[in-house]
């Protein structure tokens, strides 16, 4: 079943195809573009016209009394396309013409949706026509980045927003890069001519305008594809970035990288929605970067003002949100906390060793380590670097350290909670600390600014002993003798007096 | 430079030739023309005809009259003028001492 569609030939009746009137519809409308600027046009048209009516009647009886889509590509090839009965007599121009027809049937080629070989939305195979290469591959392609956190569904979706579907005859010939028929040279003739008696100003202009057509429009497609591939490529990095979540790879039971969302958890009140506004800021941009480089590809066409609008909207929504929440975030810092607490080595010692642990492991040796003073995310438990320590001199007679934990809040309140969950670890053995160098906050706590510092007091005469690589450490030894920082490198010996620690060469 | 440039030129230039040739035994509609030149195979494309007789038309070395026709529109049927066939007269000069040209070219040794 087929719907026909009436029309009137040289003043008689014929029912036809609607896919058949659409192709004589475009035909014809070829006719009337090149023939309405030669002398008797008009009488040639109504000649061609007459003719077709004569050629269809003979297709038509009382039995067949439709002009199918067949009758019409039979009849147009017994006519022949309208620019092989062009009557030109100059000859130079005729050959002008063949070349121009050649090169401008790949620059005429338009980017539209192909419904008729579509698996979906025919958006594959539009841009097969588009580059000329097998739909499969693009589907392919297509396929790979569906796995990419479902990138190539967004992007298709775009896509069918964004590309036109080729619905008429004319717009599917574009599609397959078949030029319709083009006089294009006598266009651009009359063009230049015409503007000429108005003007060397105006003719000039003609001039520029057909640039654009010609090469201006080529350099605008090269970049609206660098737009358009930039753009995609910047999206899947983005939502990658953002839908990966790396947590759930621990390598050693520890993650060294942080990822997007345990930062944002670390610093904002509202995660998710922090999350997704930081989502959204990242990801519009690049969606308009593609649209735009889609409109450079398509040219003109596209009608995107209300859904770039819409985009630009939720943006500045978004933009607002996360200020919102970030100025909610920094209140969090209003108040600061800090709690000490000291302890006393009873033992009557005559010197105290100091050893930092990194990661649990034992500092030994200065090669051992270098100290990474970002943020580690743990399984239960935030990392951060470092411990500060501070050696001291004291009158007092026995060895004695004060670990302090500070914190910031929006209320005193929160802020003593923040620092008492503080974990920092100091153990005790003998005439050895063990100082962890990292402290920990409990995972799903927010940073607010929490510092651990340890203050060790050495009695005066009495000495202290630090191993390890102290060089990049924020250790803070309270000498007014100045020293070589080179000598804090390896294992040190200090001794206390009353001007200070002085460094005991050994 | 390709071939079927160049024949479709020469064509294009026997082909006023013939039309008129043509009418010059008859009246016919373009039909009837176009029939005949498929014959010879001297047109492959109907289309090509019709500017061709609006030219010659227009030029006044062709004349026509509408007739009704029982299978389809109004037909025009062509007949040549006085000037064409004066027209046609020196085309027809011309074509042979150029169909003689070429024959002795070709049969002339170096």
């Amino acid at each position: 079943m087929k719907r026909t569609t009436t029309i009137n030939l040289a003043g008689l009746v014929f029912h036809i195809e609607e896919d058949g009137f659409q192709i004589l519809n475009t035909y014809f409308d070829e006719l009337k573009r090149i023939f309405s600027k030669q002398d008797g046009g008009t009488e040639i048209l109504h000649d061609i016209e007459a003719r077709f009516a004569e050629l269809f009647k003979e297709r038509t009886n009382e039995h067949k009394q439709v002009v199918t889509l067949e009758d019409v590509h039979e009849t147009i090839e017994i006519m022949g396309s309208p620019q092989q009965f062009e009557d030109d007599d100059t000859s130079s121009e005729e050959t002008n013409k063949q070349n121009f027809d050649e090169t401008n049937s790949t620059t005429h080629k338009r980017l539209y949706r192909d419904k008729d070989n579509a698996v979906i939305g025919g958006v594959a195979s539009g841009l097969g026509h588009y580059f000329n290469i097998d739909p499969v591959f693009i589907r392919i392609i297509w396929i790979l980045f569906v796995f990419v956190g479902g990138t190539g569904i967004l992007a298709y979706i775009i896509a069918l927003i964004a590309i036109p579907e080729a619905k008429t005859t004319s717009e599917k010939l574009h599609m397959q890069g078949k030029t319709v028929n083009v006089d294009s040279i006598k266009n651009f003739a009359d063009t230049v001519g015409n503007e000429a008696k108005k003007g060397i100003n105006k003719a000039a202009e003609a001039v520029k305008s057909s640039l654009i057509n010609g090469v201006g429009r080529k350099i605008i497609r090269f970049f609206g594809m660098i737009f358009l591939i930039g753009g995609l490529i910047g999206f899947v990095a983005t939502v990658a970035f953002f839908v990966i979540n790396p947590n759930t790879v621990f390598i050693n039971d520890q993650l060294v990288q942080l990822d997007v969302n345990s930062a944002v958890n670390l610093f904002f009140a509202e995660e998710s929605l922090s999350y997704w506004s930081i989502f959204i800021i990242s990801i519009i941009p690049l969606l308009l970067i593609i649209l735009f480089g889609t409109r450079l590809l398509v040219g003109q066409r596209l009608r995107l003002k209300t859904f770039t609008s819409i985009l630009v909207g939720i943006w500045v929504i978004a933009i607002i949100t996360i200020t919102v929440l970030s100025i909610k975030s920094g209140l969090d810092f209003n108040e600061k906390y800090s709690s000490e607490n000291t302890v006393y080595i009873q033992e009557p010692i005559q010197e105290l060793g100091i050893k930092l642990i990194e990661n649990k492991t034992e500092i030994t040796s200065s090669e051992d380590v270098e100290f990474n003073n970002s943020l580690i995310i743990e399984k239960d438990s935030i990392a951060l670097g470092y411990v500060n320590i501070e050696i001291i001199p004291t009158k007092d007679s026995v060895f004695y350290y004060t670990i302090t934990q500070k914190s910031s809040g929006r209320t005193l309140k929160t802020a003593k909670a923040n620092a008492d969950a503080i974990q920092s670890s100091i153990i005790a053995q003998d005439s050895l600390l063990k100082i962890d160098s990292q402290y920990r906050i409990p995972k799903h706590t927010k940073y607010r600014d929490q510092k651990v510092s340890v203050m060790i007091y050495v009695p005066i005469e009495k000495t202290i002993k630090i191993y390890g690589n102290l060089e990049d450490y924020p250790v803070k030894i309270h000498s007014l003798n100045p020293f070589n920082k080179d000598d804090v490198e390896r294992t040190s010996t200090w001794k206390s007096t009353d001007r200070g620690m002085v460094l005991i060469y050994k | 430079m390709n071939v079927e440039n160049t024949q479709a030129q020469m064509r294009k230039g026997i082909l006023e030739y013939c039309v008129l040739s043509i009418l010059s035994k008859d009246e016919c509609y373009p039909s009837e023309i176009i029939s005949q030149l498929k014959k010879v195979e001297l047109i492959v494309v109907e289309g090509t005809l019709y500017p061709l007789l609006t030219r010659l038309k227009n030029t006044e070395l062709l004349d026509y009259r509408w007739e009704e026709s029982t299978e389809g529109p109004p037909r025009k049927y062509y007949t040549i003028t006085e000037k064409g066939t004066i027209f046609l007269k020196s085309l027809k000069e011309t074509w042979m001492v150029l169909e003689n040209a070429v024959k002795k070219l070709e049969n002339t040794e170096l």
